[in-house]
């Protein structure tokens, strides 16, 4: 089953075949996580939207279209989720001190050589710089880098036009850069 | 093509999602810009270090949750909409016989002498039930906690 696409698998599950989801559980399961916890503030979020996504993919599948191709559709669907619970927390959010410490997952805790320590630091502070993008440059580029996905279908999970989606791009990579710049300029200072 | 250059659109370029007709011209124009080379080599760069940040598995036990919640719902892509007691066993797991001790809190209605059980009820009625043996759990475990204090 596993040569099959993902348009074939959806379609075999809404006719009723239980086990062609579950390749498609399996196939996903990483990516969504992975864009939910970009977009979240961490895993405990992510790993409730990978659970509600999945039912939610399962509920919705006979209405699939295969033009719509899944993989755009599914990204939508925990776009969608995320979205909501970000809507829901968004008051609490605010309460929490600015700056406070973000739960920042890639530094080991095993002891690691100086040049180990660097590239640590400097993947926490870039995946530290897309969590501070806005929302919707965040998506666009997570999609992007993370999921590899052109700017069509980053268009379609978004529901904007290509032309939107070219200038979210750029926005989040100005931000980034300058986000990182001045983490290196703030690191200077301290010191 | 002068140094008037969108960002977006090397930006697209670099992404590989910028159509012939428009990518053709322009890569020549980078062979030659030095500011345009630069810029698309900062893209270039920023696009390695986003593409390299690891992707991280979800735990094992979130995994476990999903697939658990997952299972009455593809169980239900099998099971017709109105289920005999029988189905309903066999929905469940368990032996015809085993029903009887639920029987009564059955989410199931008569037709011509007959029961049957509406699916999308009967899943309605399974997340009561985990709803409830949650909390029972908690409840014990909270209680076991005291009595550890005491």
């Amino acid at each position: 089953m596993d040569e099959l696409s993902d348009d074939d698998l959806i379609l075999m599950y809404a006719q009723g075949d239980a086990d062609a989801f579950d390749v498609l559980f399996d196939r996903h399961h990483t990516s969504v996580y992975n864009f939910a916890r970009l977009m979240l503030d961490g895993p405990e979020g992510a790993e409730e939207i990978m659970q509600e996504a999945f039912l939610a993919v399962a509920r919705a599948a006979k209405r699939y279209e295969p033009r719509s191709r899944f993989r755009p559709w599914l990204m939508r669907i925990v776009r969608n989720l995320c979205l909501n619970r970000l809507q829901t927390e968004r008051g609490r959010r605010r309460i929490l001190a600015e700056g406070a410490m973000e739960g920042i997952e890639l530094i080991s805790r095993e002891p690691a050589a100086p040049a180990r320590i660097e590239r640590d630091e400097d993947m926490a502070a870039l995946q530290s710089a897309v969590r501070r993008l806005p929302e919707r440059q965040r998506e666009a580029i997570v999609l992007y880098a993370f999921e590899q996905m052109s700017y069509q279908e980053i268009g379609q999970v978004l529901g904007v036009p290509i032309n939107t989606v070219k200038s979210l791009i750029h926005r989040a990579r100005a931000n980034l850069a300058g986000g990182l710049a001045q983490d290196t300029e703030g690191k200077t200072d301290g010191v | 093509m002068g140094c008037d250059v969108a960002y977006e659109e090397l930006s697209a370029f670099a992404a590989g999602d910028l159509e012939a007709e428009r990518a053709r011209p322009l890569e020549a124009h980078v062979a030659v810009c030095t500011a345009c080379s630069a810029r698309l080599k900062a893209i270039r760069s920023l696009d390695a270090r986003l593409r390299a940040l690891p992707r991280v598995e979800p735990p094992p036990a979130a995994i476990l949750n999903a697939r658990r919640a997952l299972s009455a719902e593809l169980r239900g892509a099998r099971a017709p909409e109105i289920m005999t007691l029988e189905e309903v066993a066999e929905y469940l797991r368990v032996s015809p016989g085993d029903l009887a001790d639920v029987a009564s809190d059955l989410p199931a209605f008569e037709l011509a002498g007959q029961i049957r059980v509406r699916r999308s009820r009967l899943v309605e009625w399974i997340e009561r039930r985990e709803q409830a043996y949650t909390r029972t759990r908690i409840e014990s475990e909270a209680a076991h906690m005291v009595a550890g204090l005491l």
